[in-house]
């Protein structure tokens, strides 16, 4: 492809993901007003009202921040602990066996999980799984377990077998193996691991709406949609923008400071035959 | 201290990689498992080390049955083809990993790994991970990490197939005087038979799975046992015809001689070592390699003849030698 050409090409990419992004920031900071006025027309369009609402309100956002995070890491761990074993025990199956379990997971990973909220809804009456955001984590975890295990195996099978034996052979045990030797060799795939689940649980809506029905203990994206479910007459557009992009800010820096994590553990292995 | 091998195998379902193999090594023994690509010598060293589990046969260290005994508990010291350094981990945290593990003092670790890095001239890079070093140098690592097991044995598996061909040669005899220095059995693997008459005090020769020959190195070339044998060591490699219906002649190329009575040969191509020179003849046997030195003066007309006792003689069928 021509350099023009290129550059053309991915100003296009750029425009289409960027611009609803841009369309939220600006709907953010102004009055809700102007937002039915072409632009231009309103004097005073510009404010900072929504974020005072959102920032004020009670509990503040800051409330549901700390949710979605709890739960993110809840979530990530269970995940990384349940994955990193059943990883190590994918790749010692028998070659048949193994590639028939992968092929398992990737048909549960495309699974649309929201077909099993109903039944996840009936759980949590049924147990009293409601309104914990550690117990909430649980079935998090177990829809991220596909995704979990086909990059932690896919990135273990690329260690090597000789290490390993070099490091049974120096007396090492399996938890030993585990700690010194693999795991800190697949910390790429561990962490673009991390990345995704976190990012699942930040984002994901239907179940924690099921589950969650205290208002302190709601994550993000349960809150905002409150948030616009708050009055029966409008749409309070302006807060709601507010909301989402305070909220979009903490999972930004992550992906910012692990990008390159995320990029290496996602495309490790995909160079090897 | 004596490894002993006792008619171990391993198949892969129905099919055996190695059968029948019985090898007995004693402190300050190298063998030399040679053979070439594929005739299971690898897969024997994986039994020692117990990275396997052998189908049939057992394995014994002074008479201990260690055929079932977990490698981590097997004090053997192995240094691997690739070397197998821990590549996140500097030489020195390879060399103390296993010591910290195994329940060494800190004390100890210190005065263990000092010794070896300054044995091995290793000191300088102990701060330097394995990707920073050169081939020698993690040889030497991956030699000094199997020093500090207190390994019963040693296993050692192509240690120098990663290192190119003027370095072998001048490591050669360091690791041969280091490894000898251990006083314990040693089993070293290779496909090499330079680097295994070289290094070894024994030969084991394997070939499809199946031991063919166990011999000093002297042994193995002046007697070999079969047809194999004879075509696998020697450089350059034996001449060979038929003879007879069901007979096999080999004689080794330095045996043959000029000799105005002897058989009338042509010379299609002469090659040239230095101290040597390898003439290749065509005769009415086929087409036969003659080595002398290369001072000698080559006749106008070639007869050829050699010692009709250095002949060796194979039964065509089964490639074993016999006497006629």
């Amino acid at each position: 492809m021509k350099n023009s050409t290129r550059k053309i090409f991915i100003s296009i990419i750029l425009f289409w993901s960027l611009s609803p992004l841009i369309w939220q920031i600006y709907t953010s900071f102004s009055t809700p007003a102007s937002l039915t006025e072409p632009i231009g027309t309103t004097l005073n369009r510009w404010t900072l009202d929504n974020y005072i609402q959102v920032l004020s309100a009670n509990p503040s956002i800051f409330r549901y921040i700390t949710n979605s995070t709890l739960l993110g890491v809840y979530t990530t761990l269970t995940t990384l602990l349940l994955a990193v074993p059943a990883s190590y025990a994918l790749i010692k199956l028998r070659k048949e066996l193994r590639s028939l379990t992968r092929s398992i997971l990737l048909l549960t990973a495309l699974f649309p999980y929201v077909l099993l909220f109903l039944a996840l809804l009936e759980l949590a009456k049924s147990y009293n799984l409601a309104n914990n955001l550690f117990l909430l984590s649980l079935p998090y975890s177990a829809l991220s377990m596909p995704l979990a295990i086909l990059i932690l195996s896919s990135s273990l099978n690329d260690i090597p077998i000789e290490l390993e034996e070099a490091a049974k052979m120096e007396g090492l045990n399996l938890l030993q193996r585990l700690r010194v030797v693999l795991l800190p060799l697949m910390k790429p795939a561990l962490s673009s691991t991390s990345i995704l689940v976190f990012i699942f649980s930040w984002n994901e809506y239907p179940i924690a709406l099921t589950w969650l029905s205290k208002t302190e203990q709601l994550t993000l994206p349960v809150a905002i949609a409150r948030l616009a479910g708050s009055s029966v007459y409008s749409v309070p557009y302006g807060a709601y923008a507010a909301a989402t992009v305070i909220g979009a800010i903490p999972l930004l820096m992550v992906t910012l400071v692990f990008q390159k994590q995320i990029v290496n553990g996602l495309t490790q292995g995909a160079l090897k035959g | 201290m004596t490894l002993s091998i006792n008619n171990i195998g391993k198949r892969i379902k129905r099919d055996w990689i190695i059968r029948n193999i019985s090898i007995e090594v004693n402190n300050g023994e190298i063998a030399a498992i040679l053979g070439p690509s594929g005739c299971g010598k690898s897969t024997t060293l994986r039994l020692i080390a117990g990275l396997d589990k052998p189908d049939e046969g057992n394995i014994y260290i002074d008479g201990v049955d260690i055929t079932n005994t977990p490698p981590m508990k097997r004090r053997v010291g192995m240094v691997f083809q690739s070397y197998a350094l821990f590549p996140h981990l500097t030489v020195h945290q390879n060399l103390s990993l296993g010591l910290s593990v195994r329940g060494a003092s800190a004390e100890e670790i210190k005065i263990r790994t000092s010794g070896i890095l300054s044995l091995m001239k290793l000191e300088e890079q102990q701060n330097s991970l394995p990707s920073m070093l050169s081939g020698g140098q993690r040889q030497r690592v991956a030699l000094a990490r199997a020093l500090l097991r207190d390994p019963l044995l040693f296993l050692l598996d192509e240690p120098m197939s990663n290192l190119d061909a003027q370095l072998r040669e001048d490591l050669r005899p360091e690791l041969r005087s280091l490894i000898l220095k251990q006083n314990k059995p040693v089993l070293y693997v290779t496909h090499d038979q330079h680097e295994a008459m070289a290094l070894a005090t024994k030969i084991v020769i394997l070939n499809n799975g199946q031991v063919e020959q166990i011999g000093t190195p002297k042994e193995i070339y002046q007697n070999p046992s079969s047809y194999f044998v004879s075509k696998f060591i020697g450089s350059p490699k034996i001449n060979s015809f038929s003879s007879k219906e069901s007979i096999i002649t080999a004689i080794r190329p330095e045996e043959i001689r000029f000799d105005p009575n002897g058989i009338p040969s042509e010379l299609i191509a002469k090659e040239w070592y230095g101290m040597n020179q390898v003439l290749l003849l065509s005769t009415k046997l086929g087409n036969l390699r003659m080595m002398c030195t290369s001072d000698v003066c080559i006749p106008q007309r070639i007869n050829i003849s050699w010692d009709k006792d250095k002949e060796f003689n194979f039964d065509r069928k089964t490639g074993k030698r016999i006497n006629i």
